[in-house]
């Protein structure tokens, strides 16, 4: 296979200190660090179906040893994230090597293998009285008046059991703490997660930093539409700012000032 | 920036359906006149709006 | 004034206030109560004032006073009611003048300008219809603090809601006028504000509002000046070029007709709703009779008598003058100049720095870290300010069952000497460890206060303030019972944040006394001279292998002073001073370290020479563009300014011989590509074609211009141009002059907008008035961290008021690098610069620390979101430890990164996250 003998030859010709793919344990692909001592373990090499965030262990391996040299086994959405790491500065561009999965159908592919390709069933109560995963931001907006958004969110948001997986799982959430532990922003020991706070800190966090890889989604058991929440935040930063993040390694709008300014304050409507 | 967060914020709040709760307004030190008429107005339109619902879900909440 | 440069004596009278400064508290009350109303000379008689009165609500020092040619008791023995209202017992009747003497080393002039009054001008209509206003008075309509509350609204109407639709503008009143006025000169700024007050107004308006400015040349020269023009035209502004001759009321009262000649010689009637006159700058006779005492020589338009190389020096030795008193100017360059007096001033007389200076003697700080908290609450009442509507006495009950608060008491007024003598022996006795003054704003009393704490021997930042006046008691006045609430509220919110706050400290750092200069042309000369003439050893590095820069190819400034040889002076003084070391061939390699502390690594030819330093100073200039257009460079008789002076110097003869000689203007700047104006060529052309026409009186002389842009003084030679006969065309940026080799010389073939047919003009020399452009600065820019604008000019720190200082602290420009600019106000900025730098120099150390953004290691994941937002480049990535840090010597506490932060690793001292979450939750959990 093509991966796995590329994969041998950057190990090999020493481009990079470790791999990071998948390999099967006990009938499960999880994650996984190659290395050139033992070679031979990259026919093991899975590289379908299953996606977790490579590119944080990546940064976890990164801070432990900035000089180390890291191959990953790269996605579009890992690519992404890849580039609002570097964006970020929490990955040095030149230490790292991918190797590219055919992934989302393009011109290029006619196929993906992505467990994110599907279309997501939404059942009929969650439809009655949540959000419809499918549905885009933009019909949200148009098909449900303000009264109906809030409570949709907050039925939504009230199924929470606060169990960080939407964070642990995020590619490009990399602060050394976090804000939605902060006891003074949100309270402690409180169940279900104070809304609609614990999940607007997080969306302010993702404005210009998601990259729309459909992870948080996908770990949330709750079954709370995050993506598109996201989306919708990240919409805003487009419309406001015309700014995509990780499209390629360009600052944050929230980062910069700017020497002019081009937006007005929005007027009160009464 | 000020004018870039709020912006943003502005956008997030009305899409969960609390939108025209927050206000921003550069009033300088010597604008007196402005301030009043802005704080008056916000605050007219606020208490026109009723309470906060965010208040009423979370004693909900608490009554269980 | 009597006496010499260096030791002067001068005798002044002050004038009785009949207001007690230490008592006045500025509450307001006797102005409330005083019977008597005048016109209020701040809002150009548009409004009224009282006899006890602020001349204008941000008047610093913010204290009353009481007018005695109007006050009744003053003038008649009656009334005194305001000093039975005053609850500071602040008023004195019997306040008298007071004589002092002071004696003084060097004396400044700084007594500005009056505005020309319109009023003799039948013609113009002032005072015949309160719609007809000065722009003075139009400022006071568009300001919030104005006699309409910044509505804008015809003065006519009595109810002030009747809103204008057209507003006109007519330039030039009271300048540029010898018939109806003695005004010979350009008042420079007009122009602009016209602009201004058109924008401004369609922003203020709530329909539609046409703007209609009637020129002569619109003279907007100064730096992104010509942009703002540019933009005031897409939006609609009309700009109309023609001199106004009648403003009549029309006949019906509805409005003000204007009959004007338009730029197509047919007479036009317009009426307009307002009419604003641009009235000049003029001297006053009082600042003339002050000159004729102190025998300073004036010139004709009553300004000080400068020259370009001493722009703020009289004719009387010591005596400095700075402003519009010595010729019409604008805001920034009457701040460089300000600053540039300062430096003059002090030249001579800096062996007596510091030799006036008192210690003050601090008590010991006490250790309070370990201490739990003990809150002491001290509520003012000022007076009846606040004690008139909160019930004071409750908030201090209330306050006393706040935790941590071990003592509570009120004052009558918190801020006056005695109660602060008692606060300091209560901080001690009952050994409080925080402070909350509930009182008044931090803006005008947290100095105080932390002073008082100072006294006590407590850290001044263990003090907050709940501001229950202008917050509370003054905005909720009529609602007492909830105003108390509120008082309350502030209270246990500062209460709640004062526990959590800490001792914050300021360290020394040392300043290397010494300066860098980075260009050696005129203003990096003088700014070097300047320097070292005060004591303060300076590098001066150029690029080149001669000082002198452009200069040495200039030819006369337009007041016939002869460039290149004080220019010669010039360099002969800097290499006689000891005190200047002069690095030629030398550019700047490398560059380390923040204000007080720089280190400099130069290249030079020899070798490679460090330098540590306190401050810098930029002068690296600009340079002629060449021109692409008008056959420069493919025809011999086509040539720049530079080459046209080289010329002038050389006396070659070619000049002599030529029978037709033309100038076109704005060559290159102007257009889309480079919208701004080169500022100095129209004076430059038009003092050139007067040379040529004193040589060769027979000789015929053409100048092509857009606008002619001879403000200020610089307006007198353009008059003499056209009384010896020069030719003016003017043309616009749609139909440019052709120019095609014929001969020996060049055709040039232009549409006349007057005669309206095309004109064919031989002439044997053109001389274009090419672009100034600016250098290419992008590694110094990157070295010292400042930035350059788009047309590449370095950015200065505020455009008005800051306009020889970056945004980075330590490092100043001046001269063409900031935007072209004649001799004369190069060398006044930098002379400003080196004012500037000295601020830095003349310590011997500076304060670090206090409220700064400190970084928290642990929690910074480096992602330098910071970086970007700090306004003054104080924060760098530590690459080893990958965290930032923060250089407390240039931090402002902004507070910018704190907010940008994601994982709060970098807070702002004294406003921490733990201490405004505290007051947010204690403001909520009420």
């Amino acid at each position: 296979m093509d991966m796995v003998k590329a994969a041998k030859e950057l190990l090999l010709q020493d481009r990079v200190d470790i791999f990071l793919g998948y390999h099967k344990l006990d009938g499960h692909q999880i994650p996984h660090g190659f290395t050139k001592a033992r070679v031979a373990d990259l026919d093991q090499l899975e590289i379908s179906l299953n996606r977790y965030p490579l590119e944080k262990i990546a940064c976890d391996l990164a801070q432990k040893d900035p000089t180390l040299k890291i191959g990953i086994l790269a996605r579009d959405c890992s690519q992404r994230a890849l580039n609002l790491l570097y964006t970020w500065d929490q990955l040095n561009p030149e230490n790292i090597e991918t190797l590219t999965v055919n992934c989302c159908p393009s011109s290029l592919s006619t196929h993906g293998d992505c467990s994110y390709l599907k279309p997501k069933t939404t059942g009929e109560y969650k439809k009655a009285h949540g959000i419809d995963y499918n549905d885009s931001p933009k019909d949200f907006m148009a098909e449900h008046d303000s009264q109906d958004r809030l409570s949709r969110w907050m039925y939504e948001f009230q199924k929470c059991i606060k169990c960080y997986g939407c964070r642990n799982v995020c590619p490009v959430c990399f602060c050394k703490e976090c804000s939605l532990e902060h006891p003074n922003l949100v309270e402690p020991g409180v169940l279900p997660a104070e809304v609609p706070i614990f999940h607007l800190i997080r969306a302010t966090h993702m404005a210009g930093r998601c990259i729309d890889c459909g992870l948080c989604e996908d770990a949330c058991p709750a079954h709370i539409p995050l993506r598109m929440l996201y989306r919708e935040v990240n919409d805003a930063v487009s419309d406001i700012f015309g700014y995509v993040p990780g499209d390629h390694i360009e600052k944050s709008p929230f980062s910069i000032i700017g020497k002019t300014v081009e937006l007005t304050p929005a007027p009160m409507d009464v | 920036m000020t004018l870039k967060r709020i912006a943003f914020v502005q956008e997030l709040l009305k899409f969960m359906g609390l939108e025209g709760r927050l206000h921003l307004e550069w009033i300088s030190s010597a604008e007196a006149q402005k301030y009043v008429d802005v704080v008056t107005k916000f605050t007219e339109k606020i208490r026109n709006m009723g309470p906060n619902p965010l208040r009423a879900i979370n004693e909900m909440k608490k009554a269980g | 004034m009597a006496g010499t440069q260096g030791n002067f004596k001068v005798s002044l009278t002050e004038n009785p206030r009949y207001i007690d400064m230490d008592k006045c508290i500025a509450c307001g009350l006797c102005a409330e109560k005083c019977p008597k109303k005048v016109d209020d000379e701040y809002n150009e008689g548009l409004g009224k004032r009282k006899a006890i009165y602020v001349p204008y609500s941000q008047a610093v020092p913010l204290k009353y006073a009481i007018d005695d040619t109007i006050c009744l008791k003053l003038t008649k023995n009656r009334c005194g009611i305001c000093e039975k209202t005053c609850p500071s017992g602040a008023i004195n009747f019997a306040d008298k003048a007071k004589e002092k003497t002071l004696n003084v080393g060097s004396i400044i002039l700084a007594m500005g300008f009056e505005s020309f009054d319109p009023s003799g001008i039948d013609s113009l209509g002032f005072g015949q219809h309160p719609d007809i206003v000065t722009s003075m008075g139009f400022e006071r309509i568009l300001s919030a603090t104005g006699p309409f509350g910044g509505h804008l609204c015809l003065p006519s109407d009595k109810d002030h809601e009747k809103a204008p639709k057209k507003i006109a503008w007519l330039q030039c009143v009271g300048s540029r006028d010898e018939n109806r006025c003695s005004n010979a000169y350009c008042s420079s700024v007009c122009c602009m504000y016209a602009v201004k007050q058109a924008v401004m107004a369609r922003e203020h308006s709530h329909d539609p509002l046409d703007c209609a400015i009637f020129y002569m040349d619109m003279r907007t020269h100064g730096k992104d000046f010509d942009r703002y023009m540019e933009g005031a035209k897409k939006n609609g502004v009309r700009f109309i070029q023609s001199r106004v001759h009648s403003v009549v009321p029309s006949q019906d009262h509805q409005g003000i007709e204007m009959r004007f000649i338009d730029p197509d010689g047919t007479i036009q009637n317009e009426n307009f709703d307002i009419v604003v006159l641009s009235t000049g700058l003029q001297i006053s006779a009082a600042c003339v009779d002050l000159a004729n005492t102190m025998n300073i020589e004036l010139d004709h338009g009553n300004f000080v008598k400068t020259d370009s190389f001493n722009p703020v020096s009289t004719s009387v030795p010591g005596i400095y003058a700075c402003g519009v008193f010595t010729g019409p100017k604008d805001i920034p360059q009457s701040v460089m100049e300000a600053s540039s007096a300062a430096a003059a001033a002090t030249e001579y007389i800096s062996s007596a720095r510091h030799t006036l200076t008192k210690e003050i003697v601090i008590p010991e700080e006490r250790d309070t870290e370990y201490e739990l908290p003990k809150i002491g609450v001290f509520v003012c009442n000022c007076g009846t300010n606040i004690g008139g509507v909160i019930d004071v006495p409750d908030v201090v009950a209330y306050a006393r069952t706040l935790p941590g608060v071990t003592y509570a008491e009120e004052n009558l007024f918190t801020c006056s000497q005695d109660t602060q003598d008692k606060m300091a022996q209560v901080i001690k006795e009952k050994k409080l460890n925080r402070v909350v003054v509930a009182a008044c704003s931090p803006k005008t009393h947290e100095p105080l206060f932390r002073q008082t704490l100072i006294n006590a021997g407590l850290n001044k930042h263990l003090l907050e303030m709940a501001n229950i006046r202008n917050h509370d008691s003054w905005v909720h006045a009529s609602e007492p019972a909830r105003a108390t609430k509120k008082a309350k509220h502030l209270v246990r919110m500062a209460v709640s944040k004062s526990m959590l706050l800490n001792s914050l400290f300021e360290t020394q750092l040392p300043v290397t006394q010494s300066a860098l200069v980075v260009g050696g042309g005129i203003a990096g000369m003088t700014a070097a001279l300047s320097l070292a003439r005060q004591g303060f050893p300076v590098s001066l590095v150029e690029r080149e292998q001669n000082l002198g820069g452009n200069a040495r190819k200039l030819f006369h400034t337009y007041m016939d002073e002869d460039i290149p040889g004080q220019v010669k002076t010039m360099i002969h003084q800097v290499n006689d001073h000891p005190m200047i070391h002069t690095y030629l061939g030398a550019v700047i390699e490398h560059l380390d370290g923040f204000v007080g502390n720089f280190n400099t690594t130069l290249a030079t030819p020899e070798s490679k020479v460090t330098i540590d330093h306190g401050v810098a100073i930029l002068a690296t200039g600009a340079v002629e563009a060449k021109p692409d257009e008008y056959l420069y460079g493919k025809h011999d008789a086509v040539m720049t300014h530079l080459e046209f002076d080289g010329r002038l110097n050389k006396k070659d003869p070619m000049l002599d011989a030529a029978e037709d000689i033309a100038f076109i203007q704005c060559v290159g700047s102007r257009e889309a590509a480079h919208p701004y104006c080169s500022k100095v060529c129209c004076t430059h052309s038009i003092h050139s074609a007067v040379e040529v026409k004193k040589r060769n009186p027979n000789a015929n002389v053409y100048i092509f211009y857009r606008d002619i842009r001879t403000y200020g003084k610089r307006e007198l030679i353009y008059k003499q141009a056209r009384d010896m006969g020069i030719l003016f065309f003017r043309y616009d940026l749609e139909s440019k002059p052709r120019v095609t080799p014929s001969g020996t010389g060049v055709n040039i073939r232009i549409l006349d907008h007057i005669l309206k047919m095309p004109v064919s003009i031989d002439v044997d020399i053109l001389c274009l008035a090419s672009r100034i452009q600016a250098r290419d600065n992008q590694s110094l820019a990157q070295a010292f961290k400042i930035t350059c604008d788009s047309d590449g000019w370095m950015l200065e720190a505020h455009q008005k008021l800051r306009p020889v200082d970056f945004a980075t602290d330590g490092v100043f420009l001046c001269g063409m690098a900031h935007y072209p600019k004649p001799i004369d106000e190069s060398i006044a900025q930098a002379k400003a610069a080196a004012s500037r730098a000295i601020t830095t120099l003349a310590r011997s150390s500076i304060s670090v620390g206090g409220v700064v953004s400190r970084v928290n290691e642990q929690l910074c994941s480096g992602c330098q979101g910071c970086i970007e937002v700090c306004p003054y480049n104080a924060i760098q990535m530590d690459e080893k430890k990958h965290v930032v840090n923060i250089n407390a010597a240039l931090c402002k506490g902004c507070g910018a990164c704190a907010a940008a932060c994601p994982s709060e690793a970098l807070t702002l001292e004294g406003f921490n996250n733990e201490q405004i979450y505290a007051q947010i939750k204690s403001a909520m959990g009420a």
